[in-house]
Order: C-alpha cells, then sequence, then structure tokens
C-alpha cells in the first residue's frame, strides 16, 4: 500500500511538472489526475481486499437486464 | 630544486602514514573456510572443530583442474579453549584462516546440547564473521558430513546452503530465520528456533572423489530432514518437514506450502503462495484468543478427484483446500502444546503487550497454552498448470 | 484531432492481427472441449456473423465520414446521452485491454515466469503499448504492417513443420451434428473476438480508400486462419487433449517432432503471440486514448496514455484465476460485447434515419 501511494505521488508529481513546462491545459491536468486517481483507487481496493470488481458490476448488470 | 626535496619529504611522511600493510590480507595466503564443523568427542569429551578450507583450483572449470579436491577438511581439538581452534589452526593449516565468507555452520546434537550458548557467543563476537551462514544441526557422526561431496556442486558447504535457500524459495520448508543472528535473538524470546537438521543417506562414505563417478546421485550423500528445535538454548526435539512448513507459513516466515487432499480414490494438491495473514491477539473475558486469517492463492498441480471433466471445479477445490488446511492448522496447535513449543510466537506476542491487562499474562509463562487459536483461510484458485480440467480418476473395474 | 492516413492494406492487417490476437491462442482449447471434432467450424461461423455485425458499423459510418463511433455517438445523441453513451465505449475499451494483458499474464505465470508478480509482467507490456499509443494511429498501423506479415508467415512455417505429428485418429469418435446447438454452446467467440473488432472504428476515419473490402477481409481472413489452426490442433493434439489444455497451441509447439536440432519451436510461437498481443493491446490502448480526447475535446495524447496503465492495471489483475475468466466470458462475453457491437451502433443507425427525416423537414420549413 505504501508503495502503491509513493508510487501514486511521484506519477502525479513528476506528470504535472511535465504538463506545466510543455503548457498543456488545465483540462488536460485535470484528465491526467483524473484517470490516475481512478486507477490509484482501484489497484487501492485490490491491496485491501476489498476490490472494485469491474467484472462483476458488468456481470451483475448483464444478469439485471436479461435475467 | 627545494621544492623538489620537500616533496620527497612529504612524500615518504605521507608513505609512514600508510597502515595498511600491517594488515594486508593476501588472497595467496589465505585458507577461505566454506564451512564449519562442531563436534564432541564422545570418549574424551574433547570438543573437535573441522574447518572445511576452500582449493580454488579445485573449484576452477578447467577440466584438468577440476580433478584436483574442491575442499580440504581439518579436523582440531582442544579440551578447555573454544578461540583455540583460530588461534593455533596454524599447527596445520599452512595459510591464514579466513571466516569471513562461511557458508555454513554445523554443528551435532551433543555438541549443541553442552556448548550452544558459547558457540553462538563465540561467532558473535568474532568481528569478520558476516550474518549470511545458516546453522545446521546434524545427529550423523560430524567427520562423515564433513567429508561427504554433495553431486553437482563441488563445494559442500555451498551446495549444503543452496539445498537450504532453494527449500525455502521452492518449498517453503524453511523459513528466513535460520541464521545465526536468529539463533542469537531466539535466545531471548519464546518462540523456538528450527535450525535445518541434516543426516546422510548411507553412513559408509567413501571419502573418495570416486564417488562423484557413481551414478546414484544422492548415494552416501547428505539430506534435509525437517529440523532441530532449540527453545532458547536449549534442544527439545525434531520436528517433521511438514509440521516446519506449516509454521513457517503461519507466522509469516515461508510464503509456499505444498498441501494435498485425499478422499480415498483420487486427490487434490496443490501449492499455496503469496499468502498474507492478518493477525490479532484480544483478550475476551479470561482467555487471549489469537485469531489467524490467512489468504492466499492456489497454484494447481492435480486434480484427480472428479470424473474427466471440462473445466476444475475451482470453488469445490478452494472449499476441500480451506477445510484440509484447518485442520492441519489444529493439528500443529495441539503439537505445539503438546511439545511446549510456542511455534506461533504467541507468548512473544503477548509479551509485546503494553495494556495493563496484559500483565497478568506476560508473568505466566504458559499464557500462551491458555490462549484460544483460531485459524482460518481464504484461499482462492489463481494458477493452473497447462491443463484446465482433470482426465479424472482411474476407473474402478 | 489526429490526422493519420492509413491505406487499406494497414487496416487489413490491423483487422487481421487484432482478430487473430490472444484468439488464436486462447480459443482452440474452449471450443474443442464444447464442439469436439466440429470445432473448426465454429471459428467460419463466428467469422461470418463477424462480417454481418461489421458491416452494420460500416453502413453507419459511411454515412458520416469521417468519425469514429464516440463521435458518432457525440453527433447522433447530443452531448449528454452521447457523453454517456461516449463513457460507455470507453469501459469497453479499457475493459478490453485489462481483458488482453491478463490473458498475457496468465500464460506467463503458469508457463514461463512463475515466481515473477504478475503485476510486473502486465506493466512492462502496458508501458511498451503506451508508448505506441503515445506515438499515434500511424504508428500502430506501420507495426502491425511491419510485423503481422512476419509473424502470419513464421507462424505458419512452425505450423506446418508440425504436421508431421497429424493423426486422423486424433479426431476422435464421431458425434452427431447439432450446428444450432454447437453454436449456442460456443457463443462466447462471437463476442471474442470478432465483435470486439467495434474498437477498429476509432481507426475508420484515417482510412483513405476501400475502407469497407480491407475491413470485411480482415475478418473474413482472421476467421479462416482460426479455423484452420483449431483444425491443425485437432489433428495433432486431438479432441481428447485439447479441451484439457489450456493453450494446446503451446502445448503442441512443446512436442514438435521435428528433428534433433531444431528444438523449443514454442518460443518461436510464444514471441509470435506476444506480438500479436502487444498489436491488440496498442489498438485497445488506443481506441481508449482518442475516444478520451474526442469526449473531452483535448490535443495531447501522452498524459492520456499514461495513466490509462494506471486503470488498466488493476482491472487486469481483477480475475482470479484463468477458470474465472473462462467462467466470466462462457456467461456474459457474448451479451456484452453485443451490446456494444449491436445494440449500441444499431441504436445510432435508428437515430440517424430519424435525424434524416427530420432534417427535410426542418429544411421544407
Amino acid at each position: 500500500m505504501i508503495m502503491l501511494i509513493a508510487f501514486y505521488v511521484v506519477y502525479i508529481v513528476a506528470s504535472t511538472i511535465t504538463m506545466v513546462r510543455s503548457g498543456a491545459s488545465v483540462k488536460e491536468k485535470t484528465v491526467n489526475i483524473a484517470l490516475a486517481t481512478i486507477g490509484g483507487v482501484l489497484y487501492a481496493s485490490i491491496i485491501l481486499r476489498h476490490p472494485i470488481d469491474t467484472n462483476q458490476i458488468i456481470g451483475w448488470t448483464i444478469d439485471f437486464f436479461i435475467h | 630544486m627545494k621544492r623538489k626535496r620537500a616533496m620527497s619529504v612529504v612524500v615518504v611522511v605521507i608513505c609512514c602514514l600508510l597502515t595498511g600493510c600491517w594488515d594486508k590480507k593476501e588472497i595467496n595466503d589465505l585458507a577461505i573456510v566454506d564451512a564449519i564443523g562442531v563436534d564432541i568427542d564422545p570418549d574424551s569429551g574433547e570438543r573437535l572443530v573441522y574447518f572445511q578450507i576452500v582449493n580454488p583450483p579445485g573449484v576452477g572449470g578447467k577440466s584438468g583442474e577440476s580433478s584436483k579436491a574442491s575442499v580440504y577438511t581439518y579436523k582440531m581439538s582442544s579440551i578447555d579453549s573454544v578461540s583455540g581452534f583460530t588461534v593455533f589452526a596454524n599447527k596445520q593449516i599452512p595459510r591464514m584462516i579466513f571466516s569471513n565468507d562461511v557458508q555454513l555452520y554445523i554443528m551435532t546434537l551433543r555438541y549443541s546440547q553442552k556448548y550452544y550458548r558459547e558457540i553462538l557467543d563465540f561467532i558473535e563476537s568474532n568481528p569478520t564473521r558476516r550474518s549470511t551462514g545458516y546453522f545446521v544441526a546434524t545427529d550423523a557422526p560430524i567427520d562423515t558430513i564433513m567429508n561427504t561431496i554433495v553431486p553437482v556442486e563441488r563445494v559442500p558447504g555451498r551446495a549444503m546452503r543452496s539445498m537450504i535457500e532453494l527449500q525455502q524459495k521452492v518449498s517453503g520448508v524453511y523459513g528466513k530465520h535460520i541464521r545465526a543472528r536468529d539463533a542469537i535473538n531466539g535466545l531471548s524470546r519464546n518462540r523456538p528456533i528450527v535450525i535445518p537438521f541434516v543426516s546422510v543417506m548411507n553412513d559408509k562414505v567413501n571419502p573418495q572423489f570416486a564417488k562423484l563417478e557413481a551414478i546414484n546421485a544422492p548415494y552416501k550423500s547428505v539430506v534435509f530432514d525437517g529440523g532441530a528445535v532449540y527453545v532458547k538454548d536449549r534442544l527439545t526435539g525434531k520436528i517433521d518437514y511438514e509440521t516446519n512448513n506449516l509454521s513457517n507459513l503461519l507466522s509469516g516466515d515461508a510464503d509456499r506450502y505444498l498441501l494435498n487432499y485425499s478422499d480415498g480414490e483420487g486427490g487434490i494438491e496443490v501449492m499455496l503462495e503469496d499468502p498474507i495473514i492478518d493477525r490479532k491477539l484480544a483478550i475476551a473475558g479470561d482467555t487471549p484468543i489469537l485469531s489467524l486469517n490467512i489468504n492466499a492463492s492456489l497454484r494447481i498441480y492435480l486434480d484427480n478427484r472428479t470424473k474427466d471433466s471440462d473445466y476444475f471445479d475451482v470453488h469445490e477445490i478452494e472449499r476441500l483446500m480451506t477445510k484440509e488446511f484447518e485442520k492441519r492448522c489444529l493439528k500443529l496447535v495441539q503439537l505445539t502444546r503438546k511439545k511446549s513449543w510456542d511455534l506461533l510466537g504467541i507468548q512473544d506476542q503477548i509479551d509485546r503487550k503494553r495494556s495493563k491487562v496484559w500483565s497478568g499474562y506476560k508473568t505466566d509463562s504458559n499464557a500462551w497454552k491458555k490462549t484460544d487459536v483460531h485459524i482460518s483461510a481464504d484461499f482462492k484458485v489463481k494458477w493452473l498448470g497447462r491443463t484446465k480440467s482433470s482426465y479424472g480418476r482411474s476407473e474402478s473395474k | 484531432m489526429e490526422t493519420a492516413r492509413l491505406s487499406s492494406w494497414q487496416m487489413f492487417l490491423l483487422t487481421l492481427a487484432f482478430t487473430l490476437g490472444t484468439s488464436f491462442f486462447i480459443i482452440p482449447g474452449g471450443i474443442i472441449g464444447n464442439a469436439k471434432e466440429y470445432a473448426w467450424l465454429i471459428p467460419l461461423g463466428a467469422g461470418l456473423y463477424g462480417i454481418v455485425v461489421a458491416a452494420l458499423w460500416l453502413y453507419l459510418t459511411s454515412r458520416y465520414p469521417g468519425l469514429g463511433i464516440i463521435q458518432l455517438c457525440l453527433k447522433l445523441l447530443g452531448p449528454k446521452i452521447g457523453f454517456l453513451f461516449g463513457c460507455l465505449y470507453l469501459v469497453f475499451f479499457i475493459q478490453l485491454a485489462a481483458w488482453v494483458v491478463r490473458n498475457l499474464g496468465d500464460f506467463i505465470k503458469v508457463n514461463l515466469l512463475v515466481h515473477t508478480p504478475i503485476s510486473a509482467v502486465h506493466l512492462m507490456f502496458l508501458l511498451v503499448s503506451a508508448y505506441t499509443v503515445i506515438l499515434g494511429a500511424e504508428t500502430i498501423a506501420m507495426l502491425t504492417e511491419f510485423l503481422t506479415p512476419v509473424l502470419v508467415i513464421v507462424f505458419w512455417i512452425v505450423f506446418f513443420l508440425m504436421l508431421k505429428g497429424w493423426d486422423w485418429a486424433n479426431f476422435g469418435p464421431a458425434q452427431e451434428f447439432h450446428p444450432w446447438q454447437l453454436m449456442a454452446t460456443s457463443k462466447q467467440i462471437f463476442g471474442f473476438p470478432f465483435s470486439e473488432t467495434v474498437c477498429l472504428t476509432m481507426f475508420f476515419p484515417f482510412v483513405q480508400q476501400r475502407l469497407k473490402t480491407s475491413f470485411i477481409a480482415g475478418i473474413g481472413v482472421a476467421a479462416i486462419l482460426i479455423s484452420l489452426i483449431v483444425f491443425f490442433v485437432l489433428g495433432i493434439v486431438g479432441v481428447y487433449r485439447s479441451s484439457h489444455l489450456t493453450y494446446p497451441i503451446f502445448t503442441l509447439a512443446q512436442e514438435l517432432p521435428f528433428s534433433f536440432f531444431i528444438e523449443h519451436l514454442e518460443v518461436i510461437i510464444c514471441l509470435v503471440w506476444f506480438c500479436a498481443i502487444s498489436i491488440k493491446l496498442s489498438i485497445s490502448m488506443y481506441s481508449a486514448a482518442a475516444g478520451i480526447i474526442q469526449l473531452f475535446h483535448l490535443k495531447n495524447r501522452t498524459f492520456i496514455a499514461l495513466p490509462l496503465i494506471w486503470i488498466i492495471l488493476p482491472i487486469s489483475l481483477l480475475f482470479e484465476s484463468v477458470i474465472s475468466n473462462i467462467e466470466w466470458d462462457r456467461k456474459y462475453s457474448f451479451a456484452f460485447d453485443s451490446f456494444y457491437a449491436i445494440v449500441i451502433p444499431a441504436l445510432l443507425v435508428i437515430v440517424s434515419w430519424i435525424r434524416k427525416k427530420q432534417l427535410p423537414d426542418i429544411n421544407q420549413a
């Protein structure tokens, strides 16, 4: 978990610095951070052994509509 | 001119300050010790030490040289001092003993019964010792062990070290805590330390290198067989392979465990991998309760329990293996109580508690025996072999 | 917006590589288990189905040239509902990429690198693919153009060498032929890989000419190749063994009875598969990245592709094992893929008809 947080922080800091230097728009920065955060949350959920299981969610949705 | 003179004086003075020469270690003057064996002479009560010295030409890759012995074993005896072994080693050895890279310390059970603390103390105080050497116990005559060549790997100390490390990695039988430093730490703890135990497959060893030409490789060779259990400095018995593996797994020392189940006609074999252990020690009423939850993934090696099928029934396998595992854990807990081996380290955990509620239990050295142990497992089949289903069990006629 | 230009040959190869991608390694074991000696017919039937649904997408995109499927959602369904459907496609592309990586990870973890953490394996492939995505559609097309012919030729050379082990007895005892039943039990192949080609609609705007021919030919040839592979596996490994093996082609290559000095040809087969998977992964990641760019009107792909790794990596770890992956596929793959391959495109077609009808009225008014 600590490793994940470390990676996440390093990624966010490094990517933001690079984006600021290359003059990226605010929207791009927001999308980058949002995507990484979604990923971080998904990964954390796996490490904490309560995974946000998208496969299962898809399965439930299909079961709900078809069966 | 004046300047040059001044320079040379400075150089000479600086050279005098280079003190390295006093402690120089010329590699050609060293006898590199690969393994050290200690024993007691049963008749005279003398302490015996065996130094196994590496013979570099013997381990070299050149074909002509490899016929030379890879190591030479020196036997020394001393009645009164353990330090004498190294100090007077040059009575026999024409080089300076270099024990920085000892791979293995082998001690006989009879030696460890008498001199366990002494040898640990000696090793600990030795400034050149590195903590990488493993401890190994044996009840075989030590000169047999020391004079046995393990096929494939020419240097016995390194061979046995590799065998231990491979067993840590592949089977998880030996935990991570079997080094000299762990034995020393073990002196202050209640959890026993399990030292790998070796014996010899056939006592009549041929010390000659001609043995290397025998095709039956393990014949007359050393073989690892469970472990010797030391509670603090006391040798308390032998533990078998499987139990040691399980206790290491439960205490987080090993990350693999081969688990098998049989229903009489067929069975399942899985490797338990990457365990994550949740451990909690609490008090309910007057009784301490240790709950251990093991989350692990399973790798299916074999399942010939059912008839020929399309896919492995992973949920059934998970259920059966969980049940089997919990059963074995229960047996282990009973064994620890019977043998008074606190293999799960419960007493140590109690001792680490700060809350006042625990003070009564800290003084009671048997508190761990009164602790209720609840072990639960949560297994998920993660990996298969090349097949996704089994060919089924043999059909009965 | 990217302004790439792809030739029809490149589009053909992209379609071929994408369709064959993971499937030629994974599909044989599963469908042979279901359909026994008739398994080789299933990819042909599924290919036909693939061509029919492809015709639907081609019809849709031909009405609005220059637009990918997500742009079509935005255009036809409006910025709000269109955005929602666009996001659904994003989920699809990301899931697809995750499954592709997982298939690869499972294989490597079981057969090659037993002690390496699966996430490390996934990460390596994702990083390479992310780099390809950053470079753009043309790079992916050129990579495919360079690799696919080599891969196909090498693969078939190795495969033909294996013909030495052919035995008609491997087809096993004759079963009754119930085509509809067979298709029903193997319906997941209609989803994976044939409906998944909806990903490639993101590349349609870049193709200069003969899009329809190249795309449909790609699917058709892929179907024929998968069918041939299944047929060979049946003849060489046999019905009985294949239905128990997870990767019969790998086993087949391991046992190649060719000669005493050419051995371990499974390494070549593995390399072919890894390259094919990288292409498929790059395409699905590119589709996701391009989708995000279109939905949020962005410019730079670099910081879309990199954070995508953050999402794909954990999703790829969700399946517990190969078996749970197969179970999921059996149950949901067809329905899930059909939603993206048929339901949404059909909805878009209907909306486009309605809009067209409304438009003249507005014009007249």
